[in-house]
């Protein structure tokens, strides 16, 4: 192992190279027969599986392997909240009202995390509340993403006024708070999970229309797209065949940390009491509701806060791992 | 010099009479640059103009920035022609409307010269080979499979290659791939933009030879564009030599290379280098400078800043081209 500690991230590459012994699963070799030349030429790369690579690279980073570990364990609670949660979220217990956390001596071993104003079980909230708080944020990033990547590949790909137009509307958007925006937006067409989604959407489809737009000019300059063009494609093979799939790893990244703001925006409404209705367990609703207790209950805001915090994070630090991981590639 | 204008006679003056294939008629392409308050021109090509038999191979050399890969772009409106006319087969390439073009260039295929910018790094081979056959219904499906996996041994490459992404190939290779897929769509007439310079040396030699077997097993003509003497004299029938966006000189390529009749012909074969150790180096001869900004060309004739037999009436009118021997023709006032 010792050859394996000063490794620049190219000879790890190499290192993961599936040809090497190492990899129980190589690809059959190359097969190259050259028929009509002296010097055979070597085959430089040979077939890798993409997703192979990732889960390799990710295994090298330790951030973004705890992150997503940590994603991934949120996707489970999620999923499995009704079977893992120890408590119904909405179950009041005016006897068990504030009960601090289990390990402190005025804990009660039922209520792990302590319970809230109500006497509601902290920990089964927080459980529940990822439901929510995953939907929205995958929601509000497809949505941001289809409107954003659509405006973001014809801007980039038709250029002139089109352009021009397209461009100044994402500048306004970019120029204007978004969260200001936000609270406007749910201040005239109300609150509800749909109108939250849509406002964080709103916030978001700017950073993609840009990214794309940028990716969408550089790949249409490339040979392979004027080639397509020589061969008589017409604009909506050239923009679906070619341009969209090599903006894939931009859109990926953005994503990631689209997501993070998503969440970030919806505790956020959620706590003005924009976003969603109260009833509804989320973090951002658990925040607002422990903030008239919160001096002497410390735990009712920590706990949700500190929920919110590492998704934020994990997001984020997942998404500087694929912005490192698609960089190299492309 | 009277002596060698009776050989290259015969054949071009038999080859004058075969109905062109191509003729591009003053071409012009300016760029427009800056901004609206300060809008300059760069004039990339000035006046070219030359014309190509079926089954011919033209050379297109000249040094970077001389505009011959504009001139291959504009001929298939890759990019717009600002002025001229390119007539394929009798017709108006430069005239016909976006929707004519589809099907007019068909038969009129591009080589690029970056493989790795040249196939979609996201599509498989097959795919990428099939993708013109689809787009003019030449073949779908698995009819379309089957062609792609022939046109691949055609260039030397397998057949199970087809599922392939291009990065598992190497650079000549890709260019293989890319020749497949201009054949794919039945291409008469490839312009091959720098087919081979991004190739090692070994690499390089295949892939011309590979060109020039396919030239005679599908009956193509070729416009090869390259700043390499050597690779242009190695597959063409004739040479046309730019500078600075203008033709200076063009005929067989005898007639070019044994008996050059522009000075800047004269310095670029001056140039060529020679694999033997025991000649003697020649430093007169070789151009100094650089070539100059095509913002601002010379008035006059182009050339006229780096030629050893400027004068003064070479600043005063563009040189028009003159024949030396029949199809062979310069730009020069001087000789």
């Amino acid at each position: 192992m010792a050859t394996d500690i000063p490794r620049s991230d190219t000879e790890k590459r190499n290192a993961q190279d599936p040809r090497q012994p190492m990899d129980p699963l190589a690809p059959e070799q190359p097969t190259g027969q050259i028929t009509d030349s002296e010097v055979p030429e070597q085959i430089i790369a040979v077939r890798r599986n993409p997703w192979k690579v990732a889960l390799k690279e990710l295994y090298a980073s330790k951030a973004a392997l705890i992150s997503a570990g940590f994603i991934l364990l949120l996707i489970m609670l999620a999923l499995f909240a009704d079977v893992i949660a120890p408590h119904d979220p909405q179950a009041m217990s005016l006897i068990d009202r504030m009960l601090p956390p289990a390990w402190n001596a005025e804990g009660d071993m039922r209520y792990l995390l302590g319970t809230d104003g109500q006497g509601r079980d902290i920990l089964s909230r927080i459980i529940h509340a990822s439901q929510m708080t995953l939907m929205v944020g995958l929601a509000s990033v497809v949505l941001g993403g289809i409107v954003g990547v659509t405006l973001g590949l014809l801007a980039g790909y038709f250029g002139g006024w089109l352009d021009a137009i397209l461009m100044r509307f994402t500048d306004l958007q970019l120029a204007f708070p978004s969260l200001l925006l936000g609270l406007l937006v749910m201040a005239i067409i109300g609150t509800g999970v749909l109108e939250l989604v849509c406002v964080i959407a709103l916030a978001q489809w700017a950073f993609y229309a840009r990214v794309v737009r940028s990716e969408a000019i550089k790949t249409r300059e490339l040979e392979f797209v004027q080639g397509a063009i020589a061969l008589g494609a017409s604009n909506t093979r050239i923009l679906l065949q070619h341009i969209l799939p090599n903006c894939v790893a931009s859109m990926l990244i953005i994503a990631s940390f689209s997501l993070a703001m998503a969440i970030y925006y919806e505790a956020a409404l959620s706590f003005f009491g924009l976003g969603i209705p109260p009833a509804i367990p989320t973090w951002g609703n658990m925040l607002a509701g422990a903030r008239d207790i919160m001096l002497a209950n410390f735990w009712a805001p920590v706990f949700p806060g500190i929920a919110i915090t590492l998704t934020v994070l994990a997001f984020n630090l997942l998404g500087d791992w694929a912005r490192d991981f698609f960089d190299v590639r492309v | 010099m009277n002596d060698s204008l009776a050989t290259p006679l015969a054949d071009t003056q038999a080859s004058t009479d075969a109905e062109p294939l191509l003729e591009v008629r003053n071409l012009q392409k300016s760029f427009a640059i800056g901004n609206r308050f300060n809008r300059k021109y760069v004039k990339a090509i000035q006046d070219v103009s030359f014309s190509m038999k079926p089954g011919e191979v033209l050379g297109l050399v000249g040094e970077s920035g001389s505009g011959k890969t504009t001139v291959g772009r504009c001929i298939v409106r890759l990019i717009e022609p600002t002025g001229g006319d390119v007539y394929f087969q009798g017709r108006n390439l430069a005239a016909a409307s976006k929707k004519e073009l589809r099907s007019l260039r068909k038969p009129l295929q591009i080589i690029f010269q970056d493989p790795f910018g040249a196939l979609n790094p996201r599509m498989k081979v097959g795919n990428i080979i099939a993708e013109g056959m689809k787009i003019h219904n030449i073949a779908r499906g698995e009819q379309a499979r089957e062609r792609a996996m022939e046109l691949l041994t055609k260039v030397g490459l397998s057949r199970n290659h087809i599922d392939r992404y291009p990065h598992e190939f190497s650079g000549g290779q890709r260019q293989r791939i890319g020749i497949a897929r201009v054949l794919a769509v039945d291409a008469k007439f490839i312009i091959a933009d720098e087919p081979v310079s991004a190739l090692d040396v070994s690499i390089q030699a295949q892939v011309i030879n590979l060109l020039q077997d396919l030239k005679e097993e599908f009956d193509l003509s070729m416009l090869c564009i390259s700043h390499d003497l050597g690779v242009v004299e190695h597959i063409s029938d004739r040479v046309a030599v730019m500078y600075l966006g203008r033709l200076m000189e063009i005929g067989s390529k005898s007639d070019v290379y044994d008996n050059p009749r522009h000075p800047y012909t004269q310095s670029l074969l001056e140039a060529m280098p020679v694999p033997d150790p025991d000649r003697p180096r020649r430093d007169e001869g070789i151009l100094q400078g650089d070539i100059p900004s095509p913002i601002n060309p010379p008035s006059g004739c182009v050339f006229r800043t780096r030629c050893p037999l400027a004068s003064k009436e070479c600043a005063e009118v563009v040189p028009p081209m003159e024949e030396v021997s029949p199809g062979h023709l310069k730009a020069c006032i001087k000789q």
